[in-house]
């Protein structure tokens, strides 16, 4: 079952375009955004499992440098029109 | 290229562009009336035995009962009311746009073609983009900002070559007066279609139904259509009735008294090559390719109708090419090549207008329990909001938003969400750039 999730970032000033390279580079990453406001850049990852997420945070998105800080939201379903 | 389905587009507006080279040869011994209900009614015929056989398939590989599209659910959708066209059933909705959008644009669009020239009928198409600018700057208060300007300057220039141009053959004109009059009701009624078609409005069960299941809207489309089509056809004939029965004689009048005459022949017409590939190359392959689009399209990037917006003016350039190239239309090669690389200049303007002035943003909401279950229904239904997903963490929904300007940003938020009974706090998060996006 594929999971779905948004990790939204605050980055570390004049960090953000090597964050968003990194970001680019892992492939579990679908979209990232860059954004004005509370936040700095969205990334949506795509998993197989809550295993796969896990890695995907521990060996890839935590040792990113230049992140401050990340609030990780799960989405449960995607409504479109 | 982000988005495959704009390549769609683009080879739709192409084949929409071969019209006027395919009927051109017709004039001469086929009533353009004849033309029109052979494309249209077959085409809705058509699109309706598609939408018949896409249900059952759906229907055969739906694993389950809710996945199944049902026939009752369409037929119930024409007879919803249409709260952005006047709280008007859709199925009257379809009638308007069915003859004032299509059939008087068609005959207004054939008698140009019939009585002036190609490149003198594209003229509607450039028209028509300037009255939708200016309904869009009056009505729904979208800037005219420099690029947006400098589009609307290049379109009024290429008009002015096109007419500067065919001055010079005016005297093989017969009637040059009729001939702007039909090109005048050609832009009026393709305006009416474009503003038109972008009313339609879902209801929130339709909504749950797509959310169910993607393929009820490629379904709704095909279906629509053919009503659009059909009701067109169907209003058009008590239309050549009274128009017969007018006892000054005009093209009009001409054309219908050849058009009932024509019935007897009805399937040897319809057996012409030029007729069929109108109707299977330049009618129902084209509508396929913008519902394949529409129903595919990635929320995240410029919207669908900002990418048909852009490319409006591809089905003038060919036109106005072709009509040369095949048709040999009087046209100079340096005008030619003025007027084409004019038009192709504004797809790049308006390209950067769609691009730089519409607002793109991410709405964090917190809500009070027990919303949940309608609220992203509810929430689909205002403009500007694509897509509503719900979330697990510190915020309940996150919400893909896109408007046409600040303004209509600022409505959303201030009087449509602030309303909603239980939305206790709003993020804005407004998007910079799109730096990936992985189309799957």
């Amino acid at each position: 079952m594929t999971i779905k999730a948004l990790i939204f970032c605050q980055v570390e000033h004049k960090a953000m375009r090597k964050v968003i390279e990194d970001f680019k580079n892992i492939p579990e990453i679908k979209r990232v955004f860059s954004l004005t406001g509370d936040y700095d850049i969205l990334a949506e990852i795509e998993v197989d499992s809550s295993e796969e997420l896990f890695d995907s945070f521990a060996k890839k998105i935590d040792l990113i440098e230049g992140i401050i800080n990340t609030n990780t939201h799960v989405i449960m379903k995607e409504f479109i029109k | 290229m982000h988005n495959k389905y704009i390549i769609h587009l683009i080879i739709a507006s192409i084949l929409w562009g071969l019209v006027p080279i395919l009927v051109y040869g017709l004039f001469a011994e086929i009533s353009i009336l004849m033309i029109i209900f052979l494309r249209f009614f077959i085409s809705g015929v058509v699109f309706l035995c598609l939408s018949l056989i896409y249900i059952y398939f759906n229907n055969k590989s739906a694993t389950d009962e809710k996945s199944k599209i049902k026939l009752k659910d369409l037929m119930k959708s024409t007879l919803n009311k249409n709260k952005n066209f006047n709280n008007m059933y859709n199925l009257l909705y379809y009638s308007f746009l069915g003859f004032f959008g299509i059939i008087l644009q068609i005959i207004g669009y054939f008698l140009a073609l019939k009585t002036t020239s190609i490149a003198f009928t594209m003229i509607g198409f450039q028209l028509s983009i300037i009255l939708i600018a200016f309904y869009e700057h009056g009505v729904n208060s979208e800037k005219l900002d420099f690029f947006k300007f400098l589009y609307l300057l290049i379109l009024i220039f290429s008009i002015g070559i096109i007419i500067y141009v065919k001055l010079q053959e005016s005297n093989t004109i017969q009637n040059p007066i009729m001939g702007i009059f039909y090109v005048i009701l050609f832009t009026a009624s393709l305006t009416f279609l474009q503003i038109g078609l972008g009313k339609e409005s879902y209801t929130k069960s339709e909504i749950k139904l797509i959310n169910i299941n993607q393929n009820y809207k490629m379904a709704r489309m095909m279906f629509r259509i053919a009503l659009i089509f059909l009701t067109g056809i169907g209003i058009m004939f008590p239309f050549l009735i009274i128009v017969d029965s007018v006892p000054v004689k005009g093209d009009l009048t001409n054309e219908t008294t050849l058009f009932f005459n024509e019935f007897t022949y009805l399937f040897q017409i319809l057996m012409r090559w030029e007729v069929l590939f109108l109707i299977v190359f330049s009618t129902i392959v084209p509508y396929v390719l913008f519902f394949m689009a529409e129903a595919n399209w990635s929320p995240y990037e410029l919207t669908y109708n900002q990418w048909i917006a852009i490319i409006a003016v591809i089905e003038p350039i060919c036109g106005i090419f072709l009509g040369v190239l095949i048709i040999n239309e009087y046209f100079p090669t340096e005008y030619l090549i003025i007027v084409i690389f004019l038009l192709i200049i504004s797809i790049l303007f308006r390209y950067a207008h769609e691009s730089k002035n519409k607002v793109n943003a991410f709405l964090l909401i917190k809500h009070k329990f027990g919303i949940l279950k309608d609220l992203p229904l509810k929430l689909l239904k205002f403009n500007g909001i694509c897509c509503v997903s719900p979330l697990i963490g510190k915020f309940d929904l996150l919400l893909n938003v896109k408007t046409n300007s600040i303004k209509d940003f600022y409505y959303l938020i201030d009087t449509q969400l602030r309303s909603i009974e239980g939305i206790t706090n709003i993020e804005i998060l407004f998007i910079k750039n799109i730096n990936k996006l992985d189309i799957t």
